[in-house]
């Protein structure tokens, strides 16, 4: 890898929790539970105007 | 447009570019002027990112489409959040452990430098190319409703950006997007509010959703398997899923923007936030633009909405037939709003019987309708046989011209100037890193100062825009061109993802086999492309299937290449 530009000063704080729901995993399956909830809505709302 | 409009639409621009040159002047070394110094927050990165993404085409586009074809486009982006939570679970902490400054550095640390050149070639050329659209495209349609010259609006919307990018890097880029976002779904709410509020007073909510779900436009998810359909929830799920890895994984215009970050966590929450807002935002978009289909159901809607078009059958020998299309048209709507405010009263008077025979009565003036549409645009090519029949971009700027109240017209353009501005800043930002550090910086001049690299990177930001805004001000001479860059685009991506996860997750895969891999799979995906009719959406799938079997097959045949340390 090019390291000659100096490396960046980012925190590596991949293991930090998260500001809510206490784990990555959470947050992840909230971001899917979202994801169910609103196919769902939208197919009660196709099915209600079909 | 009234000279309120016109103030706040060249307020709000004028704002941005201000805003994004003061803001962040003054970056001193490189990695301040790529990465922003670390220091972005999430919801800057979450509000970035969809910016990005969200090309002015978005908002003139997806309305009509929703008035045309109803809401299924939106299980397109059904891949996406999944996409969010891949991205965030496994690229971005190795971006970070490795800090890169572009995801194509990465391919060397895990390759080598010829697989890295290859996918930063790869992703110059589709993403040079569309830098010059995604400002060539709303150009077309703002020259047209605004009768400015199409050089002027391409030159404006270009060096706007260019000015404000070329100052501030990639702080410039995602503080502005911070605010076009605003201004972009601030305007957007409210044009859906006034859409909704301007329908005729006996017309209620629930009435408007019964027309528009007659009409086949609330059809929102299609579980129905087939490989005809553009849109249904399993080729979104699948299809929307490696385009959306690709797009957000190994794009340098979306990779940047989270590599700006200030940790890791700020990076996920930015793309986590996008992965729950992104769906909600199309529907609230479509939701949009099948409001104004039902709007047209009460008032008469423009037989053609391209006026400009429209105007040249008028000034031609076949006015008089238009004429009496239009008068056809006009009387056919007339018809129709009554049976569709015959058909409201049956509902809400609970005759179920006398409302499903006045629907089937609605189907066939509205097929009425449409053939006379057909008719039209039958004219329009035969008054001018290379103009654009397809009205289903002006469909929105039509209806916000002619009916939202002074103020709000300005608004709605500005929120597709920002669109525009939003998405080339990040592409120019993204080429330019990419030339800097992948090509020049690597293989040209290895020894340069940081203050070399910096400039280097800003005469680099310089030329891509002038790339993309000589390529806007001639894209009009060349007919298909646009359709080709779109259809490029989707080539070039399955194999670049296809590269990034024989990378992540298959780790006995060495760099002769994946780079032997994405030559052969490049290969085949054109050879499919030039002699098979394949949609091409389809092409992100087999690229990076390809690259994945073939790496896996080639490193067995030469398993006994030295492992890279």
């Amino acid at each position: 890898m090019n390291q000659e530009i100096s490396p960046a000063s980012s925190q590596i704080s991949e293991n930090d929790p998260p500001p809510i729901l206490k784990t990555w995993k959470n947050l992840y399956w909230l971001v899917i539970g979202n994801l169910i909830v609103l196919i769902v809505l939208f197919s009660i709302l196709t099915h209600m105007y079909s | 447009m009234s000279i309120l409009d016109w103030i706040i639409l060249f307020g709000t621009l004028v704002f941005i570019v201000v805003y994004g040159i003061y803001k962040t002047k003054g970056s001193k070394n490189i990695e301040g002027y790529l990465k922003a110094d670390n220091s972005m927050k999430w919801w800057t990165i979450g509000l970035s990112v969809m910016a990005t993404q969200a090309s002015a085409i978005t908002f003139l586009s997806t309305p009509g489409q929703a008035f045309d074809d109803g809401m299924g486009f939106v299980q397109f982006y059904f891949g996406l959040p999944i996409a969010m939570v891949i991205v965030s679970a496994t690229f971005i902490p190795i971006y970070y452990r490795l800090k890169v400054y572009t995801a194509y550095e990465y391919l060397e640390s895990r390759f080598d430098l010829k697989t890295r050149i290859l996918t930063a070639f790869l992703f110059l050329l589709q993403r040079g190319l569309q830098a010059g659209i995604t400002i060539y495209a709303p150009s077309i349609i703002l020259s047209t409703v605004l009768d400015w010259e199409l050089s002027f609006t391409v030159i404006l919307i270009g060096a706007l950006v260019v000015l404000y990018t070329v100052s501030g890097g990639t702080k410039a880029v995602s503080q502005t997007q911070k605010y076009q976002m605003a201004i972009m779904m601030g305007g957007m709410f409210i044009a859906g509010i006034t859409v909704i509020s301007l329908l005729p007073d006996e017309i209620s909510f629930g009435d408007a959703m019964q027309v528009a779900g007659h009409s086949d436009k609330l059809n929102v998810v299609n579980f129905s398997f087939s490989l005809r359909d553009r849109y249904n929830i399993w080729s979104g799920i699948t299809g929307g899923l490696f385009l959306a890895l690709a797009y957000f994984g190994t794009d340098q215009s979306q990779v940047q923007r989270y590599l700006s970050g200030k940790s890791v966590g700020e990076s996920r929450l930015g793309l986590l936030m996008n992965g729950l807002l992104k769906v909600p935002m199309q529907f609230f978009i479509l939701f949009i633009g099948v409001m104004v289909f039902v709007f047209y159901q009460f008032y008469q809607p423009p037989v053609f909405f391209n006026e400009v078009t429209k105007e040249k059958v008028v000034n031609s020998e076949n006015a008089d037939e238009l004429n009496n299309l239009e008068q056809a048209y006009a009387d056919n709507f007339q018809e129709k709003k009554a049976a569709i405010m015959g058909m409201l009263e049956a509902i809400n008077a609970g005759e179920q019987d006398a409302a499903e025979k006045i629907k089937e009565n609605i189907t066939t003036l509205q097929a009425e309708g449409e053939a006379i549409r057909d008719d039209v645009k039958a004219l329009v090519t035969q008054t001018d046989p290379d103009a654009e029949t397809n009205d289903t971009d002006y469909v929105f700027i039509t209806f916000v011209m002619q009916n939202l109240p002074k103020g709000l017209v300005g608004l709605l353009f500005a929120v597709i100037f920002s669109a525009a501005m939003s998405s080339s800043s990040s592409e120019l930002n993204a080429l330019a890193s990419t030339t800097t550090i992948d090509l020049y910086k690597r293989t040209m001049r290895t020894k340069g100062s940081d203050r070399h690299y910096l400039m280097a990177s800003k005469y680099f930001t310089v030329l891509w825009g002038l790339i993309a805004i000589l390529f806007a001000t001639f894209a009009s001479l060349l007919d298909n061109l646009i359709e080709f860059i779109n259809i490029l685009g989707s080539l070039f991506y399955g194999t670049i993802l296809g590269i990034f996860l024989a990378a992540f997750y298959i780790k006995y895969v060495r760099s002769n086999a994946v780079f032997m891999a994405a030559i052969v799979a490049e290969s085949m995906v054109i050879l499919l492309f030039s002699n098979y009719e394949i949609g091409f959406l389809w092409f992100n799938v087999i690229g990076c299937g390809l690259v994945i079997i073939f790496s896996i097959f080639f490193q067995v045949l030469i398993g006994g290449e030295k492992k890279r340390e």
